[in-house]
């Protein structure tokens, strides 16, 4: 008997799940109606007086009257009141089922809204989406049939990689492309856990800047940032790339501990490539301050007094991004607009001894054993060429520091010969004269720390800073000889008249060098 | 026992660091700028007039989020956000721009002194490229007072060993004359060492806002739309 209704009737059920936001919204606004129609069409009432007890006025609907006795109106408000009740009770048996539909269409409203927004990868606040239109993306994927780029590139060609080290020691910038990152080290003394108390530890910071990206938000990995972080405690953490037990100068007391801060500056796709580079070069390029340890302390010796040491690092993976396309062809190092094109990604960390440190799949899509070999090999060779680039940097940027030459680091990125950049060459300005007060006059007991010209400083804020002079360096080496003199003269016991002579020499060598610092 | 009288020093030759700037050299910032004041070496790009979110949105001006970044991520920078504040929100005509806010980023590659000085330049000029409707230049100077001797533009060893460092913005107009809008000082100082020293600081201004004058004029020099 149903079956026959529902066929007589042509009725389909569709589930809610499947409908459309709009028809949702329409669906919410039509139940709305029907809610506010059954529930408000309740009439109020006032009270009254009743003028002449024997005959009454009687509204029977539509505007019409008529004149009855009481016994007459009373029995047809009684024929009406059985009427209304009959009513509210089909109103009752209806009404929990409307609110009960329209619950569930809030429900699912709500839903579909957390994946439309959940989609444009942001829980909440976007500065400017900058979507890809249909036109861009079927241009792209036509353009990957023909393996040619828009940038010119093939589908197997990397872009150009620029890595800068900074003055700072363990500063790095990479460019790739369009996409810079920078990353700097540091290290600080900590208590180690207690599960392994012989390792140092190692911590890395991503941050996501709104530089890069509108869509970036500072505080906030996003789904892009998280990933990097993910990758990059992998490979620093896991793989051993540092030798973490030479960093522990106390078992289960004090180790030293690395902390790598990788902060994205302009994003255009491959950022892990990108930032692997970069905290790996800052890494090589690092060095920790050199220490004593004695039986009851622990000396850190500054730039000044002792070379700081680098760090053991074992070998270098070298993130590669393979964009995969819905056809299951690769795409090396895409490009921001081409990652929104293609399917997935697949993220392979090699070193250059042939070594696999790491496979990454982003994205949802089945990969074949055929294409993971040839992203292997074409990984494998890529990181031999950038483990080659990363050793020569920092070699040339050794060789400068040995030499004493001027390590401009950062400075001289800006090339003057585009329109957007300019130098400035200012005039020359006549400081005027203050006055000295006289509580300046007063000399204070400070420590004078000389270090050598372009030699950079650990910790070096709470300390003052004093050129080395030739004149110091002469003083001090002519002091250091005359008292090798005398403990020789001290030796072969001569006359007492040659030590009062070298005393008196000294002496005097001593107030001159006292008022060079001063 | 004898007090001494009050010495003045004498005059010193000063000169600012060589200035250098890039600008729109970010691709996904809508203003952008990399400076090197000497040795220092900061980013800024600046997103937007864009959307906010509506517990940050103010319905009759403009919202300014500034945010400076040390390489390391730690550090704090609430007197740098300070000042970076106050001369954006003097110079930009924040009512021109209701319900939007504006995003401005500042990354610190290089340390090499001045730091808060290069920043507010590194603004300036990111938001002079941004192209947003401004009410004049800001620029930003630092000097240092080491032993009696106003240091122009100090180095990192010069701060370090400095009893006072004065950090001034400075706001030009083409109707007004070059005033300062915010100070940051640390130290001890005497009054008549800080007047000496804003007045040295007004006379290297004239020499930033000729240099933003100029990138200007060169980057604009060729007609893109003809």
């Amino acid at each position: 008997m149903e079956v026959q209704r529902e066929l007589s009737n042509g009725k389909q059920v569709i589930p809610i799940t499947d409908l459309g936001v709009d028809q949702l919204t329409y669906f919410q606004r039509q139940l709305d109606q029907e809610i506010t129609f059954l529930t408000e069409s309740l009439k109020m009432y006032i009270p009254a007086k009743i003028a002449d007890p024997n005959n009454h006025l009687i509204e029977i609907g539509t505007g019409y009257f008529v004149e009855m006795s009481t016994e007459k109106a009373a029995d047809y408000f009684r024929r009406k009141q059985n009427f209304l009740k009959k009513q509210m009770e089909v109103i009752e048996e209806a009404l929990p089922e409307k609110y009960r539909a329209r619950n569930t269409i809030i429900d699912n409203l709500q839903k579909k809204i957390n994946e439309y927004c959940s989609q444009w990868g942001s829980s909440g606040f976007w500065m400017r989406i900058e979507p890809l239109s249909n036109c861009e993306r079927a241009f792209f994927l036509s353009s990957f049939k023909q393996n040619v780029r828009i940038d010119g590139r093939k589908c197997d060609e990397f872009r150009e990689v620029k890595v800068i080290v900074g003055s700072e020691l363990g500063s790095c910038l990479v460019m790739l492309g369009e996409t810079k990152v920078s990353a700097q080290v540091s290290c600080s003394l900590v208590e180690p856990s207690t599960t392994r108390g012989n390792m140092g530890v190692v911590e890395v910071q991503v941050d996501m800047s709104p530089m890069a990206s509108p869509d970036y938000e500072d505080g906030r990995l996003g789904s892009k940032g998280l990933e990097l972080m993910r990758i990059l405690e992998l490979l620093y953490r896991n793989c051993g790339v540092i030798d973490l037990e030479s960093l522990c100068l106390r078992t289960f007391k004090q180790v030293w501990q690395i902390r790598i801060d990788v902060h994205v500056l302009a994003s255009d796709g491959s950022l892990v490539d990108c930032a692997c580079i970069a905290s790996l070069t800052a890494l090589a390029h690092f060095r920790r301050p050199d220490v004593s340890v004695l039986p009851d302390s622990i000396i850190i010796h500054g730039n000044d007094e002792k070379i700081p040491i680098s760090l053991n690092i074992y070998h270098m993976p070298i993130c590669v991004t393979f964009g995969i396309t819905s056809d299951g062809q690769n795409i090396i190092d895409p490009t921001d607009k081409e990652e929104q094109c293609l399917r997935g990604s697949l993220i392979v960390a090699t070193n250059k001894r042939h070594e696999i440190c790491a496979l990454h799949q982003s994205g949802n899509f089945l990969l074949n054993e055929q294409l993971i070999v040839q992203c292997v090999d074409r990984a494998i060779q890529r990181a031999t060429d950038v483990t080659e680039l990363i050793y020569s940097v920092i070699a040339d940027d050794n060789l400068k520091r040995s030499n004493r030459q001027q390590v401009n680091g950062f400075s001289e990125l800006i090339s003057l010969n585009v329109l957007t950049s300019h130098q400035c060459e200012p005039n020359e300005l006549i400081a005027p004269a203050i006055k000295i007060d006289a509580l300046g006059n007063i000399p204070s007991i400070e420590e004078y720390i000389k270090a050598s010209d372009n030699q950079m400083q650990i910790d070096s804020d709470s300390r003052i800073v004093e050129q080395k002079n030739d004149e110091d360096v002469e003083l001090m080496e002519q002091v250091q000889s005359i008292t090798s003199l005398e403990e020789s003269k001290k030796q072969e016991n001569k006359n007492p008249r040659d030590l009062e002579e070298v005393d008196e020499l000294l002496q005097s060598i001593e107030e001159e060098f006292g008022n060079s610092i001063d | 026992m004898e007090v001494c009288s009050p010495e003045v020093s004498s005059y010193s030759h000063q000169k600012l660091r060589s200035l250098r700037a890039q600008l729109s050299f970010l691709p996904r910032a809508d203003g952008s700028c990399a400076l090197e004041q000497g040795n220092t070496v900061i980013w800024c790009g600046i997103n937007g007039p864009g959307n906010v979110s509506s517990s940050k949105r103010l319905s009759d001006r403009l919202v300014i989020e500034v945010l400076y970044k040390q390489p390391h991520g730690l550090t704090d920078s609430v007197k740098i956000n300070r000042l970076l504040n106050t001369a954006l929100k003097y110079t930009i005509d924040h009512v021109h721009y209701p319900r939007v806010a504006l995003n401005v980023t500042l990354q610190l590659l290089q340390k090499d002194g001045c730091e808060a000085a290069a920043a507010l330049n590194a603004a300036c000029l990111a938001a002079l490229d941004l192209g947003i409707i401004m009410n004049g230049m800001f620029c930003g100077i630092t000097i240092a007072v080491s032993q009696g001797n106003l240091i122009l533009d100090p180095v990192f060893a010069q701060c370090s060993s400095a009893d006072t460092i004065y950090t001034f913005a400075f706001h030009s107009n083409e109707n007004e004359s070059t005033r300062m809008i915010a100070c940051d000082t640390d130290g001890i100082f005497d009054y008549s060492t800080f007047e000496a020293a804003r007045a040295l600081a007004k006379q290297a201004s004239a020499d930033v806002f000729i240099f933003y004058r100029e990138i200007l004029q060169r980057k604009l020099s060729v007609n893109i739309w003809k």
